[in-house]
C-alpha cells in the first residue's frame, strides 16, 4: 500500500520521548493561518520552488507541457520538471512511498530507539488522514518491536481513531482554541470533533496523552482561553500539556509554494511563556515548552 | 572505603571560592599572553654547536640539552603552583635551529604579520638570527640533509601534486610518543640513573654492539642530570622568591614549590603536588630537546589516581584543593608552542601541541577503571576550556551511564573536549598488529586520536596521505591536473574506459603507487633520523630502549610501526560513486564528457556540476550503496601498506586522520567528479562532505561505521558539530548520551562534539576581541577560534549543523 508522505526526519528529538523517526503525513483538514509547514496542507503533491537554487539550465523548461519559465497561476502541478532538474531548485512536496521502503527507513534507527527509548512519530499534516495506510503502517511499526507515537489534529473521525488506539504508545494532541467560532475563523474548521474525541480519548487512555498547544500571540495565548483549556484538562483528568511557541519559519515554503505570504501574528515572549507554563505547573500539570 | 573516596559527579571547585579564582586568574594570565619567538635556546645550542664539533650525535644533543637547561631563563609567575617554562617569555616558541632555518630566514618578517599562527619577533633577535644563527646551520640542518635525499618520483607527487605531505618530519623531531609517566612519576629520574649505570656496566668494551648500547646509556644517563638539576634551579628560584614573599601564604607555596623541585623528579613523588609537578618537569624538557609535538601524558587517571587517594583520606588535601592543582596542571599544557612554517601551519592550525590526555576506559583486566579522579579532570576541563592538553575520554560499551552523563555535560560546556576514543575499536585494533592484550587495554591516545602503549615508537605521523588525489590520478593516467605533470604511473586513458571496475582497479594503481614513495619516504626520514638525532629523553622512558640499550630512533622500542594518515575519505568515496552512478548505472554521461568536465573544471558543464552534486547519493545518509564504495576505496588505502615494513622491524598501520590538512590538499586536488570544483577544502577526517549529510547523524553515525575502523589503530577522526539545543535539559543530556553509546556500539572509533552555533562563530569572526577565549575542534584537536584563518574558520561554520 501507498502512503503520501513529504518528509521522513530521523534525529527527532521533540515528539515523544528519546530519539526518533518522524512521519510526515501529506495532507490536513485544517488551513490554520500560522501553520509553519504550508506543504503539509494539501493532500496532492505539489512544486516548490526555489529560486535561489536555479542555475538557468532551462531542463524544466523544455519538459514542461505549457512551457512555462515561472511555476506560477497556470502550472497544473504536473511536477514533471521536478524530475529533471539537477539544482534543487524545483522540488517535490509529498512522494508516494510503499510501506516497505518506509519501513526500511525505520529500521535502519533501531539502535538508536532502543538505546534512547524512542520510536517512531507520525505527525504532517494529519496522519488520520490516510487510515488505511497508517494502519499498515503502525502494525509493521510494532510488529518489530518499536514504539509508535502520534501527533493529531484530533479532526477526524471518532471510528478512525479509536481503530488505531492499540498500535499507538504515544498521543500528542493539539488543541488550538476552546472557543469554537475563534477555532473556525482561525483554522478553517470549528472544534466540536476535536474536543468530543479528545474528551472520548481521555476516557479510555489519559496516560498516553500529551496536549499540544501552539502558543500564537494575540490568538490563543489569553489568560480566557488557557484558563479555559485548563478547566477542560482538569474535568477530563489530562495531565500533561507542551507549548509550542510560534515561530514564523516556515514563511519562505508559503513563497516556494507560490502562495501568498501568511499571515503574520504576535511571538510569545519568553517570560510569558515562562508565566504560562509556571501557571499550569502550580496546577499539577506536566507542562513543558518546544521551540 | 573511606567516605571521601566516593564519586562526585559535579563540581568540587565552585565559583566564588579561593580555588577557583585561583584558576581563573592563572587562566586569563595564559590567553591573554601575547606569543613571541624565543632565540635563547637557539643560541645557546648553535654556541655549543659551534665549540663541540667533533662530538657524536648522542653527545651533541644530549649536551646542547643540558647547557640549555643549565642556562635558560627561568621564572615563576604569579599564582603558579605548577613551575616551569619552555622559553624565555611566556606562552612563546623556542627556536629549533638545528632542524632547519632556510623557512625562518625566509619568512622572519613574516610571523607577526601571518593570518595563522603570527609570532613577535624582537628586532635584536631577529638580528641575532639572521647574523649569528643562521650562517652557522645554512646548509647543514637536519632538514637540509634530509631533503637531500629526496628522490626525482617523491619529490614529484610532495611538492608539484601535493598527493602527501611529510613536512612535519622534514623540519621537525618526532614526538608522537606515549612515554611511561606512571614510571617516571612513580621511580623517579634517579632510578633510571641507576639502571643506566648497572647495565653499563655489564657492557663488554670490545663488543661494537655493546659500545653503541653505553653510549645510548650515557646519553639517557645526561639527560636524567640535566633534567634534575633544571628542576633544582627552579627550586633555588623559588626558595628565593619565598624569601623575599611578604604574602604570607604565597610565601607558604613558594616554600613548598621550592622542596618539590628540590624532589621530583629526580626521586619517587610522595604526594599528588609532586607528581603533578614531575610529570611535568618531563612533559616540558621533552618539548624543549625535540622540536616536535604529540609527546602524549595519556591515562592522567590511572597515573595520578594512587597519590590523588593517598592525599584526600590522608586529609591532606581537600577535593577541591585537590581539583585546583588539577586545574594547574593542566593549564600548563596550554603553554608550550611550537612555530610552523606558513605552508604547515594551515595544516596545524591554532597550535596543536597534541598533548593529549585521557580518563576513562578498561584495565588491564577488562573492567571500567572510571574513579573519582576521572569525573575531577573532566571538571578542571569544565573550568579551563582551552584547546590544550587534547583531552580523551576512553569509552566502550558497558561506560557507566554516570560517567557518559559526564562527558556530555563536559562537552555541552562548549570547547569540544573531551573527544570519546572507544575501547571496543581501539583494543582489537592494536591486537591486529601484534599488540598484546593486556598491553592493549592499557592503551593512551597521542596527539589527536592515535591509540599507543608505553612500550611502542609509534611515529604516529606517518605523513599526509591525499587518498582523494588518487582518484584525480585515475582518471588523468596519471598526470596531476593541478602540476600538469605526470606524477603517477600511467594507468591509460579514462574517458575510454568502459566499465567501473576499470576506474577502481586504476585508482588502486595510482594508490599503490603513492603509498610505496610515501613508505619509501617515511623510510629515508627514519634512517636519517637514527643517523642525525637520536632521543634519549624520549627513549628511557618507552618500554624497550633501556632494556635493549638501543634508542627508539634504532627500534630499541618493543613495537616500531609508521603511521600515515588518510585525508579525503568522504571525496574519495563520492567521487567514485559518482562515477558508477552517474556513468555506468544511469548512463547520464559518457566517461569522455565527465574526464572534459574534470579538465575544466566544469566551466561550461554547469548542468553536469549541479547534478553530480545535488543528483547523485552522497556518503554520509546510511546509503548502502556509496556508503559501501567509500569503504571499499578504504581498505584499498589499508591493504596498501601491508607488504611493507619500516626500518625498525614493525607494520606500517593506517588512520583516518588529517588534522587540519584537509584545506591545503584542497589547494593541490583538481576537480572531483561528485561536483566539487579544483581548489575546494576536502573533506574532514570521516566525516561527509560538508552539507550533504542530509539525513542527520544517526544516518551519518551509521555510514562512517561503515569504514572499517578496527583496521586503523592510529585512529580516525570524525567531527560531528551540534548546537547546544540539542543537550538542553536532563533529557537532552540523555538523548545525547545514547547517541554516543549508539556510535560505541556501532563501532566507531572516534567521535568528538563541537557545540556551538554558527551564529556564534560568524560574530567570533566579526568581533574576534569579543570571543578572545573561544574554543572550538579544528581536527582532531582544538584551538582558540580567533588563532585560526578565515579559510578554516569558515570551514567549521560551514559543516553542517546537526540540532533541530
Amino acid at each position: 500500500m501507498n502512503i503520501s508522505l513529504f518528509n521522513i526526519q530521523k534525529y527527532s528529538l521533540h515528539d515523544g520521548s528519546g530519539i526518533r523517526t518522524n512521519i510526515f503525513f501529506k495532507g490536513c483538514p485544517l488551513r490554520c493561518m500560522w501553520c509553519a509547514n504550508p506543504e503539509s496542507q494539501n493532500f496532492y503533491s505539489e512544486l516548490l520552488w526555489d529560486e535561489k537554487k536555479c542555475i538557468g539550465c532551462n531542463a524544466c523548461f523544455r519538459v514542461c507541457p505549457k512551457h512555462m519559465v515561472e511555476p506560477m497561476e497556470e502550472c497544473n502541478q504536473c511536477l514533471l520538471c521536478t524530475d529533471v532538474c539537477c539544482t534543487g531548485a524545483r522540488k517535490r512536496a509529498g512522494e508516494q512511498y510503499d510501506v516497505e521502503t518506509v519501513m526500511e527507513k525505520i529500521q535502519q534507527d533501531e539502535l538508536f530507539y532502543r538505546l534512547s527509548g524512542g520510536g517512531v512519530t507520525f505527525t504532517g499534516g494529519e496522519p488520520f488522514g490516510q487510515p488505511a495506510a497508517l494502519a499498515e503502517l503502525a502494525e509493521r511499526v510494532k510488529q518489530k518491536g518499536i514504539t509508535t507515537a502520534i501527533e493529531t489534529c484530533g479532526h477526524v473521525k471518532w471510528d478512525v481513531i479509536q481503530s488505531m488506539l492499540p498500535l499507538l504508545d504515544i498521543i500528542l494532541y493539539d488543541v488550538k482554541l476552546m472557543d469554537s467560532d475563534r477555532h473556525k475563523k482561525y483554522t478553517g474548521v470549528d472544534n466540536a470533533q476535536i474536543l468530543s474525541n479528545l474528551e472520548a480519548l481521555a476516557r479510555i487512555c489519559p496516560d498516553k496523552i500529551t496536549v499540544r498547544v501552539p502558543l500564537i500571540g494575540g490568538v490563543n495565548d489569553s489568560a480566557e482561553n488557557l484558563k479555559e483549556l485548563m478547566k477542560w484538562m482538569k474535568k477530563n483528568n489530562l495531565k500533561k500539556i507542551d507549548f509550542l511557541p510560534y515561530h514564523r519559519m516556515g514563511e519562505s515554503k508559503y513563497l516556494r509554494l507560490s502562495r501568498n505570504e501568511p499571515d503574520k501574528f504576535a511571538i510569545p515572549e519568553k517570560c510569558d511563556l515562562e508565566n504560562i507554563k509556571r501557571n499550569f505547573i502550580a496546577q499539577g500539570f506536566h507542562a513543558g515548552i518546544f521551540g | 572505603m573511606d567516605k571521601y573516596m566516593r564519586i562526585d559527579t559535579n563540581d568540587v571547585m565552585v565559583s566564588g571560592t579561593p580555588e577557583y579564582e585561583r584558576i581563573q586568574r592563572l587562566r586569563r594570565q595564559v590567553v591573554s599572553a601575547v606569543p613571541h619567538l624565543c632565540f635563547e635556546r637557539a643560541k645557546i645550542v648553535t654556541d655549543f654547536f659551534k665549540r663541540n664539533q667533533n662530538l657524536s650525535p648522542f653527545e651533541l644533543y644530549t649536551g646542547a640539552f643540558r647547557e640549555t637547561l643549565s642556562k635558560m631563563k627561568i621564572y615563576i609567575l604569579p599564582d603558579e603552583l605548577i613551575v616551569g617554562h619552555q622559553a624565555s617569555m611566556h606562552r612563546s616558541a623556542p627556536v629549533f635551529p638545528e632542524f632547519s632555518v632556510e623557512w625562518i630566514k625566509d619568512e622572519i618578517d613574516l610571523f607577526p604579520v601571518r593570518k595563522q599562527d603570527p609570532f613577535l619577533v624582537a628586532e635584536k633577535d631577529k638580528q641575532l638570527f639572521l647574523n649569528e644563527i643562521y650562517p652557522f646551520w645554512k646548509g647543514r640542518t637536519i632538514s637540509d640533509k634530509i631533503l637531500h635525499m629526496m628522490p626525482e618520483d617523491i619529490f614529484l607527487q610532495r611538492f608539484p601534486a601535493g598527493a602527501f605531505s611529510l613536512g612535519i618530519h622534514e623540519q621537525g623531531g618526532f614526538g608522537h610518543v606515549l612515554p611511561d609517566f606512571k614510571q617516571l612519576v612513580n621511580c623517579g629520574l634517579e632510578t633510571i640513573i641507576e639502571e643506566c649505570k648497572e647495565r653499563k656496566n655489564v657492557l663488554k668494551s670490545w663488543i661494537v654492539d655493546d659500545l653503541k648500547k653505553a653510549e645510548f646509556y650515557d646519553a639517557c644517563i645526561t639527560v636524567c642530570e640535566a633534567i634534575i638539576e633544571f628542576a633544582k634551579r627552579y627550586s633555588k628560584l623559588a626558595n628565593e622568591m619565598a624569601e623575599q614573599e611578604t604574602e604570607s601564604k604565597r610565601r607558604k607555596e613558594l616554600f613548598e614549590i621550592s622542596e618539590i623541585c628540590s624532589k621530583v623528579p629526580a626521586r619517587p613523588a610522595e604526594n599528588l603536588h609532586e607528581a603533578l609537578q614531575a610529570a611535568w618537569f618531563y612533559q616540558l624538557t621533552l618539548q624543549i630537546y625535540e622540536n616536535a609535538v604529540a609527546q602524549s601524558i595519556g591515562r592522567v587517571d590511572q597515573i595520578f589516581y594512587p597519590y590523588y587517594q593517598k592525599d584526600i583520606l590522608g586529609k591532606k588535601l581537600t577535593k577541591a584543593q585537590a581539583e585546583e592543582l588539577l586545574c594547574a596542571f593542566f593549564l600548563k599544557f596550554a603553554e608550550p608552542l611550537k612555530v610552523y612554517c606558513a605552508a604547515d601551519c594551515e595544516i596545524h592550525a591554532g597550535f596543536p601541541m597534541g598533548q593529549n590526555a585521557c580518563v576513562g576506559g578498561l584495565d588491564i583486566h577488562g573492567c571500567d577503571q572510571t574513579n573519582d579522579l576521572s569525573y575531577r579532570f573532566l571538571e578542571a576541563n569544565r573550568h579551563l576550556k582551552l584547546g590544550q592538553p587534547n583531552f580523551t575520554a576512553r569509552v566502550h560499551k558497558n561506560s557507566p551511564t554516570e560517567f557518559l552523563r559526564a562527558v556530555a555535560q563536559t562537552i555541552r560546556r562548549g570547547n569540544g573536549m573531551p573527544q570519546l576514543a572507544n575501547d571496543d575499536v581501539f583494543i582489537p585494533s592494536l591486537m591486529e598488529i601484534g599488540v598484546s592484550l593486556k598491553e592493549a587495554r592499557d592503551y593512551g591516545i597521542i596527539g589527536c586520536i592515535e591509540a599507543c602503549t608505553t612500550n611502542a615508537w609509534g611515529r604516529t605521523n606517518g605523513g599526509y596521505f591525499n587518498i582523494a588525489k588518487y582518484v584525480e590520478l585515475a582518471l588523468n593516467d596519471g598526470k596531476c591536473m593541478i602540476s600538469n605533470r605526470q606524477v603517477g604511473p600511467k594507468t591509460g586513458d579514462a574517458s575510454r574506459f568502459t566499465s567501473f571496475e576499470q576506474v577502481q582497479e586504476a585508482f588502486k594503481v595510482q594508490l599503490n603507487y603513492g603509498m610505496r614513495l610515501l613508505v619509501t619516504w617515511n623510510n629515508i626520514i627514519d634512517v636519517m633520523h637514527e643517523r642525525l638525532h637520536p632521543s634519549p629523553i624520549v627513549s628511557m622512558l618507552v618500554g624497550g630502549c633501556i632494556e635493549s640499550g638501543r634508542d627508539v630512533t634504532s627500534g630499541g622500542a618493543k613495537y616500531n610501526w609508521t603511521a600515515p594518515l588518510g585525508v579525503g575519505v568522504a571525496d574519495t568515496g563520492n567521487s567514485l560513486f559518482a562515477i558508477q552512478y552517474a556513468v555506468f548505472q544511469e548512463k547520464r554521461y559518457t566517461m569522455t564528457e565527465l574526464t572534459d568536465a574534470l579538465k575544466n573544471n566544469f566551466e561550461g558543464y554547469a548542468e553536469m556540476q549541479a547534478y553530480l552534486k545535488n543528483c547523485v547519493p552522497k556518503y554520509g545518509n546510511n546509503q548502502k550503496e556509496v556508503d559501501g564504495i567509500t569503504s571499499w576505496a578504504m581498505d584499498i588505502f589499508f591493504d596498501s601498506m601491508l607488504p611493507y615494513t619500516t626500518p625498525r622491524g614493525g607494520p606500517f598501520v593506517a588512520s583516518l586522520l588529517p588534522v587540519a590538512s584537509y584545506v591545503s590538499f584542497g589547494k593541490t586536488t583538481g576537480a572531483l567528479p561528485y561536483g566539487r570544483k579544483a581548489g575546494e577544502v576536502l573533506s574532514d577526517g570521516i566525516s561527509p562532505t560538508a552539507g550533504t549529510d542530509t539525513e542527520g547523524p544517526t544516518s551519518v553515525f551509521q555510514s562512517v561505521c561503515k569504514i572499517d575502523h578496527e583496521r586503523c589503530p592510529n585512529g580516525v577522526i570524525f567531527n560531528q558539530k551540534f548546537v547546544p539545543a540539542v543537550f538542553e535539559g536532563r533529557d537532552g543530556l540523555d538523548k545525547f548520551v545514547s547517541l554516543m553509546r549508539a556510535y560505541i556500539i556501532l563501532g566507531g572509533g572516534h567521535v568528538q562534539f563541537n557545540i556551538i552555533s554558527s551564529d556564534i562563530l560568524k560574530e567570533a569572526q566579526k568581533d574576534p576581541d569579543k570571543y578572545n577565549g573561544l574554543v572550538v575542534r579544528v581536527a582532531g584537536y582544538s584551538a582558540l577560534f580567533n588563532e585560526l584563518s578565515k579559510e578554516v574558520q569558515d570551514t567549521i561554520i560551514k559543516r553542517t549543523q546537526q540540532g533541530i
